[in-house]
């Protein structure tokens, strides 16, 4: 059999001894995994801290100026919304509240209360995109109602049932259906109630008068296509000082950076990123440097022939690519099923569509391209005048 | 084959003698050294070589004598110091690295290391060299089949290296060094690990790509006396200096003449090749007188072919024939020629003149005692080096 155009130097190289190809693309695999969980992790996380915004059903938001995460909620009078509600682009407006400090749940098996977070609707107004919610919105605006997260942790809570009874912040409450939302680093478990039995519970987000209800974020419908910067700034200039405007996309960012960016959280995963490349390259460095060692006499040669130090480099680099390859393809297939029972096991929303695939694609290439080009030193620094020695 | 290994048409052929027109290696004064300041060690000492297209020179000498150095200047695998070299036309002295690379593309290196790729096949090994010179697929796969073919590989070339013995591998090499029909050949002992008849192969192969239409200059490192029979001249170094520079089949002849000679036995054959390499070869016809009795000589002569008679006083004396010598060096041993000696057939003589045999004598001191021992002890003799005729 006669060669083709293009001798696959780097491929016989990188596949020749299978055993040490096993071992090679096993090592990048790990790293490739290690990188695929800490991002997985980190946009689990992320994503778990905006499932109650990514769910609410307008376009702009109203929140306090002083609120820099709902995970520890600052509330605004509902007059603000009221005011809002003058402009003529805003077609409805739904105040939403969240307690997370102050809402203890009993366990019904052993009776221990543990926090949870507990997130206020007006059942009418149809504001949370969870089709339970919507189907049981008439229940919930019963007495002592709520609905209750089924993958809230279950070690925490018991397994939340309808028609469950139980006690939250001292206050009998039934449960009339549940629905899943998931939790997040902050809560163990959600509830989700109309506003008139929250303020049961919590009187002091009621306020005196409807105007002084302490809403956490309200929620604004607008006319479809409305100018939503211009509108949210016209808002923002028209409200008074203590309350910011922003989309609903804006609000989402702005909870996501903050977790990403401002909390330690994020910048952990990022660091775990980052350990997951450097492991890479190192991993990497060792199989490429190792390979280059055993066929120095070759390259040499090939020095010698009048290859360039750039042709030379080009075969070490296409190896690397191909270790990048073979590793991520299985680093992906052991990341989802690590993904899959990691999702089992915690309830964490992982799954590869929120992972950047082709990002983690990118970082293995770039690792042993890296990996590739410091190894071929010692290939461009081989003097081939040593061969006549 | 070259016009230098036949002399029957000349009447006079130096043994020492400077390189033909179509010159594709010249050095001149071509020192090197490694290392500087207190552990600086001079390996090269100005060197002069004249090697021309189409030339099989042979370089020997002992270990540490410079000849990988110098090898290595002239494949442009180090850069040079002190001197000028040219190469294919190529000022080695002024070449830039790019250009050096550009320059070995048109030489053929063969190393004692066969250095092949285990991961790759026999014609895959050769094909990386025909990369440099990329043509049609066909073109390049036609020609590595045909240098295979040529080197015995035929049946073998889509073996990788591990299924191949160390003289096929090393014949590989070579048909890498050679597939790209190189300008020039630089060789390291190419048939040190190769059988008789593998080395008989590829010395075939060297020298028909010397005698055919490319007109391959290939200059080889090697000890191999079988390499002689092939080569067209040898050069020899000793101390980082080239010593001899001879024309091989001649010097060949010669030498095995004055080892005939009974003042020469026991002589080294670097000192014999050194007295062959200041000779001369010259053709006498029958009935020719050589040296006439009583006249000043400046010349003496070694029969390598042929009958001569030799007179006293018109009388006949002996015949003299192959291994036998007569002449005078008048001006050392002031003395007249002896005897008249006239050629019977067509005789072929080696001669060294008397200035080439001052330098002979010069150059070795053990050679020098022993003319003089001999010249001492016994009265002039015939089939005595030196000796009145």
């Amino acid at each position: 059999m006669l060669p083709r155009l293009i001798i696959p130097l780097a491929w016989r190289n990188l596949t020749e001894n299978k055993r040490r190809l096993l071992a090679s693309v096993a090592g990048t695999a790990f790293a490739v995994t290690l990188m695929f969980m800490e991002n997985g992790f980190r946009h689990a996380m992320l994503d778990s801290m905006v499932n109650v915004i990514e769910r609410l059903d307008g376009q702009i938001v109203i929140i306090s100026r002083t609120l820099y995460s709902l995970a520890d909620p600052y509330h605004f009078p509902y007059r603000r919304m009221v005011q809002a509600r003058e402009f003529p682009e805003v077609t409805g407006i739904s105040p939403v509240y969240v307690e997370t400090q102050s809402g203890y749940w009993r366990d019904v098996r052993d009776g221990s209360l543990d926090r949870i977070c507990v997130v206020g609707i007006r059942p009418e107004d149809d504001v949370l995109n969870i089709d339970e919610v919507k189907e049981q919105r008439a229940a919930l605006d019963r007495p002592d109602t709520a609905m209750a997260d089924a993958l809230s942790r279950s070690a925490s809570f018991g397994e939340f049932a309808a028609g469950q009874v139980s006690e939250l912040s001292g206050h009998t409450i039934k449960l009339v259906a549940t629905f899943k939302l998931g939790i997040n680093s902050q809560s163990n478990g959600n509830l989700i109630m109309s506003d008139r039995n929250l303020f049961r519970v919590f009187p002091d987000l009621a306020g005196r008068t409807e105007g002084d209800s302490a809403v956490t974020v309200g929620l604004l419908r607008v006319r479809p296509g409305t100018d939503l910067i211009a509108l949210r700034a016209r808002l923002q200039s028209a409200l008074p000082a203590d309350v910011r405007v922003l989309t609903l996309e804006e609000f989402m960012a702005k909870e996501r950076d903050f977790w990403d960016k401002v909390a330690p959280v994020g910048t952990v995963f990022y660091i775990g990123v980052v350990m997951g490349f450097i492991v890479g390259c190192v991993i990497c460095y060792q199989v490429l440097f190792s390979d280059i060692s055993d066929r120095i006499g070759e390259f040499a040669t090939l020095k010698a022939m009048g290859y360039s130090n750039l042709r030379l480099l080009r075969v070490v680099v296409m190896q690397g690519i191909y270790l990048a390859l073979l590793g991520y393809l299985a680093g992906l297939a052991v990341s989802l099923l690590l993904f899959r029972w990691v999702h089992e096991a915690t309830g964490l929303p992982l799954d590869l569509s929120r992972n950047n695939p082709l990002a983690i694609l990118g970082l293995s290439v770039i690792m042993c391209v890296l990996s590739g080009a410091y190894a071929a030193r010692k290939l461009l620094s081989v003097d081939p005048a040593q061969l006549f020695a | 084959m070259t016009d230098t290994g036949t002399f029957s048409t000349l009447t006079s052929v130096a043994v020492m003698q400077p390189a033909r027109a179509d010159v594709v290696i010249r050095a001149a004064d071509v020192n090197y050294a490694y290392g500087s300041g207190e552990t600086r060690t001079q390996v090269l000492f100005d060197n002069d070589l004249e090697i021309s297209r189409g030339e099989v020179v042979i370089m020997t000498g002992p270990s540490g004598s410079g000849k990988s150095t110098l090898l290595t200047l002239i494949g442009a695998l180090r850069r040079m110091q002190e001197g000028s070299l040219e190469v294919l036309g190529h000022d080695l002295a002024r070449a830039t690295e790019r250009e050096q690379v550009e320059l070995r593309k048109n030489i053929g290196f063969i190393f004692q290391q066969h250095n092949l790729f285990s991961s790759l096949t026999a014609i895959e090994n050769v094909r990386m060299a025909t990369a440099l010179r990329r043509d049609s697929v066909q073109e390049m796969n036609n020609r590595c089949v045909e240098i295979l073919g040529k080197l015995g590989l035929g049946e073998r070339m889509n073996h990788l290296p591990a299924e191949l013995s160390g003289g096929q591998k090393q014949r590989v090499a070579i048909a890498r060094a050679l597939v790209n029909q190189p300008a020039l050949v630089l060789a390291d002992e190419p048939t040190a690990s190769l059988d008789a008849e593998g080395s008989q192969t590829v010395l075939e192969v060297l020298r028909n790509m010397a005698d055919g239409p490319t007109r391959t200059t290939v200059l080889l490192v090697t000890h191999d006396q079988r390499v002689i029979d092939h080569a067209d001249r040898i050069v020899s170094l000793v101390g980082g200096r080239i010593v001899t520079n001879s024309l091989t089949r001649i010097a060949v002849r010669i030498c095995r003449a004055l080892v005939q000679l009974e003042i020469l036995k026991g002589l080294s054959e670097s000192t014999l090749s050194r007295i062959a390499s200041y000779m001369t070869v010259e053709i006498r016809q029958p009935g020719e007188t050589i040296v006439r009795e009583g006249e000043e000589g400046d010349r003496v002569y070694v029969v390598g072919s042929g009958i001569a008679d030799a007179y006293v006083g018109g009388n006949f004396d002996e015949e003299l024939c192959f291994g036998e010598s007569f002449g005078m060096i008048s001006a050392y041993f002031k003395r007249p020629i002896r005897r008249t000696v006239i050629a019977r057939t067509t005789m072929e003589l080696y001669v060294l003149s008397k200035d080439d045999f001052l330098k002979a004598l010069a150059a070795d001191t053990s050679f020098e005692n022993r003319i003089r021992t001999a010249l001492m002890a016994n009265p002039p003799q015939p089939g005595v080096f030196a000796s009145g005729a």
